[in-house]
């Protein structure tokens, strides 16, 4: 674990393998998540888009929309603090 | 292209009868329509390239689909050139017919003086005049007489034996006027029908780049006859706002000139919308690249493939989400500029620009480097909030090492406080031409690039509308303490790794740098031999990472040690902002970026 943000709003925490395989998991604003994996790769390499279709809207443009779907068994009711509801 | 040669006859034979008739309305038809196809290919082009390629790529895959999109790219610069040179011959025969309505005005006040005087104006250009004044033996009228022009009234003097008719002298000045105005009429003619005929381009439909130099040519040719008519109105003395509040001012048809032919003034002028400055120094961009490649030496090798790879990342397709890039400024004075914004500076509420540092120059390395640490840094900051731009700034002349850190130690602070000056004029403008009333604004300095940003807090009212900083790899930045700064020490965020040589040039910790000294002797490579005793002093002041500065910093790896593998290696110094060997520092320095920098994991100062 090389450094850990405990950040009500933004939390976020960070691995590290000594020799390079990384993780990182970050909560950014209106509580969208990223996750980010990463290996040492020896060469870039473009990874190839999928070849299944779908199964939820694919979205366009400059900006990804915020969590913006209610799920009534995973939306929370109630925001949580320093939390805007996406709803 | 070729323009319409109907003037090019009136060199030789020109009488000012002719002058007076040119219509100089009909030239200035004629550079409208040229305004109207340049902005029609322009249309065109901007249809292919956001349109056509984007939706192509999107949707197909395949031989035949990329052959398209070739196809399709040759006649986007087809366009793209159409536009150029239409954009050029439009301002010439408009500045044409701007020096010759100058021309006639000189003519039409000699003749109305004429008629005034009842003089007659021949058909030749001389003047006759009636009889008056009085003899001085007689007392009767002096007889009337003819006076021809003189073009250059200066080369002939007086002769000493004028007549004393008061007339004579009267039709002398009105000769001259005309024969002057004749004179320079003709000359007029013949450098614009010059520039005319050089507008023309090669047969064929592909745009090689031997056209693109010719293009840059034809440019320059068009902006030296242009000076008058157009460069002088430019407010480079004016503040950001003033620039904004002209360019706002002015009419389409002005601002199409303006555009299409001073893109390299218009495109770098601070104050002016991001967008506008965008288009510019893409047009510019064009020209630049032609005007390059048409030389053979080291600079402009080096500069032209900096420019090929920013011009391939303006035209590469942009996945969903990816902050789109804006070329805010371009040139190939000095070591090369280029300013790149990831996200409209303009339209976004948090505004970062980061000033590189060491070594750092319009290169290759550069265009996909720094400018790699700009979009990481928007990317990661849009995490945070969408309403983002980054900014990477090469507006100055950085220091150059090619010996490794020995130049360092010579590096003096002029190019620090030179490039502090520019970077305060592009801040200023920043903050003018954003849409909204207080954007948070971020300063970021890299390397040397932290001392400029340092020199630039202690000029004048400091960095305009910054509200934050951060110091990333600093050899010391000449200030002191954070609260130094002007903006409160709790918006100073430094990051510093700890295998970063840089940061620690000359510490105490000389540890590392009698390692490496040991290990580098022979090489000569680094100055490690410079250390002196100073506790936290570096070579440009206090360590910023130091407990005494006073400074917020953010948690940074390590990085690899200086000597490993049995190599050396400077990469400590050089992965700050990269979301895959530091994504905590990136994260850092990304949230500051987005106005949360007082939700910053902070550590302890060394």
């Amino acid at each position: 674990m090389t450094a850990v943000n405990n950040d009500a709003e933004f939390p976020a925490v960070y691995a590290r393998t000594p020799d390079g395989f990384g993780v990182r998991l970050r909560i950014g604003g209106k509580g969208q998540a990223f996750f980010q994996v990463d290996t040492p790769c020896v060469r870039e390499s473009a990874v190839a888009d999928p070849t299944t279709k779908a199964t939820a809207p694919l979205y366009e443009g400059e900006f990804i929309p915020r969590p913006n779907i209610h799920s009534d068994f995973w939306s929370a009711e109630a925001p949580e603090v320093g939390v805007t509801s996406g709803r | 292209m070729s323009g319409p040669g109907g003037l090019s006859a009136l060199g030789a034979t020109l009488t000012w009868a002719k002058l007076r008739e040119v219509k100089c309305a009909e030239l200035e038809e004629a550079a409208d329509g040229w305004g109207r196809a340049g902005n029609r290919a322009d249309a065109a082009r901007d249809r292919i390239d956001t349109q056509l390629v984007d939706d192509l790529r999107r949707t197909q895959k395949g031989e035949a689909s990329r052959a398209a999109v070739r196809r399709l790219r040759r006649l986007s610069m087809n366009f793209q050139y159409i536009y150029t040179e239409c954009g050029l011959l439009r301002t010439t025969l408009n500045s044409l017919a701007h020096e010759m309505k100058a021309q006639q005005r000189v003519l039409q006040r000699a003749l109305d003086d004429a008629a005034a005087l009842k003089f007659t104006v021949h058909p030749d250009g001389s003047v006759t005049y009636p009889a008056a004044g009085e003899g001085l033996v007689d007392g009767k009228p002096l007889a009337g007489g003819r006076a021809s022009g003189v073009p250059n009234p200066g080369l002939a003097g007086p002769s000493g034996l004028v007549a004393p008719n008061p007339n004579a002298a009267k039709a002398q000045d009105i000769a001259d006027r005309v024969a002057r105005a004749v004179r320079t009429a003709a000359d007029v003619d013949w450098r614009y029908a010059k520039i005319l005929r050089g507008l023309k381009a090669e047969d064929g439909l592909s745009v090689p780049t031997a056209t693109w130099t010719d293009a840059a040519g034809d440019a320059a040719a068009v902006r030296q006859a242009a000076h008058g008519y157009l460069a002088q109105g430019i407010p480079h003395d004016a503040s950001p706002a003033g620039r904004k509040a002209w360019w706002a001012g002015l009419t389409d048809e002005q601002r199409e000139e303006y555009l299409a032919v001073y893109p390299d003034q218009i495109g770098n002028l601070d104050g002016i919308p991001a967008l506008v400055r965008d288009a510019a120094n893409r047009d510019n961009l064009q020209l630049l690249m032609g005007k390059l490649a048409g030389r053979d030496d080291g600079d402009a090798v080096t500069k032209l493939a900096a420019l090929r790879e920013i011009d391939r990342q303006l035209r590469a397709v942009r996945e969903p989400g990816e902050p789109p890039m804006y070329l805010l400024g371009i040139g190939d004075q000095g070591n090369g500029r280029a300013i790149v914004s990831y996200g409209n500076p303009d339209a976004s509420r948090n505004v970062a620009a980061y000033v590189p540092g060491l070594n750092t120059s319009l290169d290759e390395e550069f265009a996909r480097g720094d400018l790699k640490r700009a979009r990481d840094t928007a990317a990661a900051a849009r995490e945070i909030d969408h309403s983002t731009a980054a900014i990477v700034w090469l507006g100055y002349d950085a220091p150059q090492s090619p010996d490794g850190l020995n130049s360092l130690a010579v590096a003096s602070t002029e190019r620090a406080e030179t490039g502090a000056h520019a970077f305060r004029g592009f801040m200023s403008g920043l903050e003018a031409s954003n849409d909204h009333g207080d954007p948070h604004m971020t300063a970021i300095g890299h390397s040397y690039g932290s001392r400029t940003v340092g020199a630039a807090t202690q000029q004048g009212g400091g960095i305009p509308g910054v509200d934050d900083i951060v110091l990333v790899g600093s050899p010391g930045l000449g200030v002191d303490r954070a609260e130094d700064l002007g903006i409160g020490k709790d918006h100073v965020f430094v990051g510093a790794a700890d295998n970063d040589v840089v940061t620690r040039l000359p510490s105490k910790e000389q540890g590392l740098l009698a390692a490496a000294g040991r290990a580098l002797g022979p090489a000569g490579s680094l100055a490690v031999d410079v250390v002196h005793p100073g506790d936290d002093d570096l070579w440009f002041g206090k360590d910023p990472a130091s407990e005494d500065f006073g400074a917020r910093r953010f948690t940074v790896d390590p990085g690899p040690p200086l000597i490993g593998l049995g190599r050396v290696t400077l990469d400590a110094h050089s992965q700050y902002f990269n979301p895959k060997l530091d994504s905590a520092s990136a994260d850092s320095i990304a949230m500051v970026v987005a106005g949360r920098g007082h939700q910053v994991k902070q550590e302890g100062g060394r």
